[in-house]
């Protein structure tokens, strides 16, 4: 049954070619810092679309995940000198447990409610950034972040970071597109239409939202160690509301529980603030004004989930 | 003797000062049809929820293989073997016809998320016996050629098929359906009938229905309950309650 689709190797080739054909540009180091931060918000899209696509939980936080996972593998790889390969999975497990945590009581809330509760919990994180200063610098950052390596050889230039981040990527979308695709993402979209439907056929909402939201924050923090590895510095203005708003937006404008979805708004939404530098003052304006257009001519986004494959549980036998 | 699955003992739920159902007892035997009639606003629907879980009782005891269950939680209800259907169709609009089933079986809810990930061949095997299972009761509700299709595009009667399908795929032993035949023509209803009593059939379990069809009550039920003002005015079999002048009353009003 395994049937490779007919663009998945030639887009293969692309994504693997990419810093080559960069390099014929002045600017090859701008392109593929922009190329690593579409991984890097294609991981953080995907996670928050489990908990608002998949859970149908308005959450409004997701920054804080991912700035919890920026510091977490910043401060082990600065501070004790953990390898990279140690301080991903490490930052994907605390912010994980954090995201367990703030979920625990705050799941009981629905809609705008919940939306508020993690909105705060953002500011809170941020705070708590800028403030433990012992810990985290305040608001002059962590500076100096060791390059990960690999053997002998260190993933110092922007194409090794290139690289890095596009196996993570295609890993964490590969592992969560298993996830979402199975008993529990069915689970959770009937969790999301109707709680008093889910609990009548034995499924508890409460363990399933729980679980959305632990493994939403576990990718943010994945999303989080590639982003401090990858700047080599980690500070709180990286992790302002904004940022969760940018990453809500990405996962309305691309289509709520669709993975491709997901990939393109958060393509979409990295690049063109980037491809629109050229009318400067303007550009967020216009940025918004296509976000606005959009949700009023075509509310499901680009890669809805209308667009889903059906029946993906297992063969029918036809 | 009769084995007895549900009993209710002196069941009272009252909301504020409104006594919804009033010290109502009775109980079900193994295998039985019970239907339970009454006008509107006798309590018929919150005796279902009190059943189900949504509701407690106020005081008294519902019994379910001589366990009380006064207090369990809906879910923990399904797993003893509690299923309903709704009175107004509860069905996921966007899941397939298939989906709306599988997420009701116990198999589709028990497989952990790591086993999702690494997708070895044990938790295909699973799903496919799973999906196997789910096609069955599809067939026997005359679904299994819509399983493609959106929930939410069936025609009405077809949906209130679908969701006794999925309350089957629980597993239950005790099966509540809620109004199957409202909104039915008289075709559908004809087919409805067929489906309950091949399900009583085929797997020998209680189902509990409330209609308001008498025809169609006297047709299935073994055993008749009414309930008028939340109170149990009688119960017993077709032709005993269809005379009892306390149900003409209830139903027709009294002489002038």
């Amino acid at each position: 049954m395994k049937r490779i689709k007919i663009w998945a190797i030639p887009a293969a080739i692309l994504l693997l070619m990419l810093p080559f054909v960069v390099q014929m540009f002045d600017n090859a180091d701008f392109l593929l810092r922009i190329a690593v931060m579409i991984g890097i918000y294609i991981i953080l899209t995907l996670s928050l679309n489990i908990i608002v696509g998949y859970a149908g939980q308005f959450a409004l936080g997701h920054a804080a995940f991912y700035g919890i996972g920026a510091y977490t593998a910043a401060l082990l790889m600065v501070n004790y000198d953990v390898s990279f390969w140690l301080a991903l999975p490490a930052a994907a497990i605390v912010t994980g447990f954090f995201g367990f945590l703030l979920g625990t009581p705050v799941m009981r809330l629905k809609g705008d409610y919940l939306g508020i509760v993690t909105l705060g919990f953002g500011e809170i994180v941020r705070l708590i950034f800028v403030n433990w200063i012992d810990l985290t610098n305040g608001p002059m950052g962590i500076p100096g972040i060791p390059a990960p390596s690999l053997g002998s050889y260190t993933l110092g230039s922007n194409m090794d970071f290139y690289y890095l981040v596009l196996v993570v990527t295609v890993i964490s979308v590969l592992i969560i597109r298993r996830i979402v695709q199975s008993g529990f993402g069915l689970n959770l979209l009937t969790v999301r239409e109707d709680e008093i439907a889910a609990e009548s056929i034995g499924i508890r909402p409460m363990k399933y939202k729980l679980l959305a939201f632990t493994i939403g924050a576990l990718f943010a923090g994945v999303a989080g160690a590639l982003f401090a590895v990858t700047a080599m510095f980690v500070s709180p203005d990286s992790f302002q509301y904004v940022e969760s708003v940018n990453i809500l937006a990405m996962v309305v404008l691309g289509g709520t529980a669709s993975i491709p979805g997901s990939i393109l708004g958060a393509t979409i939404l990295t690049v063109a603030p980037e491809a629109l530098r050229f009318i400067s003052d303007y550009r967020l304006i216009l940025l918004g004004l296509i976000i606005v257009l959009m949700m009023v001519y075509k509310p499901s986004g680009f890669w809805g989930e209308s667009k889903r494959k059906r029946n993906f549980f297992g063969m029918t036998g036809r | 003797m009769t084995t007895e699955i549900l009993r209710l003992d002196e069941v009272t739920v009252k909301f504020g000062g409104l006594v919804a159902v009033n010290q109502v007892s009775f109980h079900m035997n193994k295998g039985e049809i019970l239907a339970l009639i009454g006008p509107n606003g006798a309590g018929k629907t919150t005796l279902f929820n009190l059943l189900t879980g949504i509701y407690t009782p106020t005081s008294g005891a519902v019994l379910y293989k001589q366990q009380v269950v006064n207090k369990l939680k809906p879910y923990k209800r399904v797993e003893m073997g509690i299923a309903r259907t709704f009175q107004n169709i509860r069905l996921i609009k966007n899941l397939t016809v298939l989906e709306n089933v599988l997420v009701a079986h116990q198999g589709c809810n028990s497989e952990s998320v790591w086993s999702s990930i690494f997708l070895s061949k044990k938790t295909k095997e699973n799903r496919q016996a799973v999906v196997n299972e789910c096609m069955e009761v599809l067939k026997i509700v005359g679904l299994e050629s819509k399983i493609d299709e959106f929930a939410g595009n069936l025609p009405y009667g077809e949906q209130r098929l679908l969701e006794i399908a999925r309350a089957m795929a629980t597993k239950c032993q005790l099966l509540l359906l809620d109004e199957p035949a409202a909104g039915m023509n008289s075709q559908e209803k004809k087919q409805l009938v067929d489906v309950i009593r091949s399900l009583s059939q085929k797997y020998n379990i209680e189902i509990l229905l409330i209609e308001h069809d008498i025809r169609m009550v006297m047709s299935i039920a073994d055993r008749i309950v009414v309930l008028d003002h939340g109170k149990k005015i009688t119960e017993g079999i077709g032709s005993e309650v269809q005379n009892n002048p306390e149900v003409i009353k209830a139903y027709l009003g009294e002489d002038i």
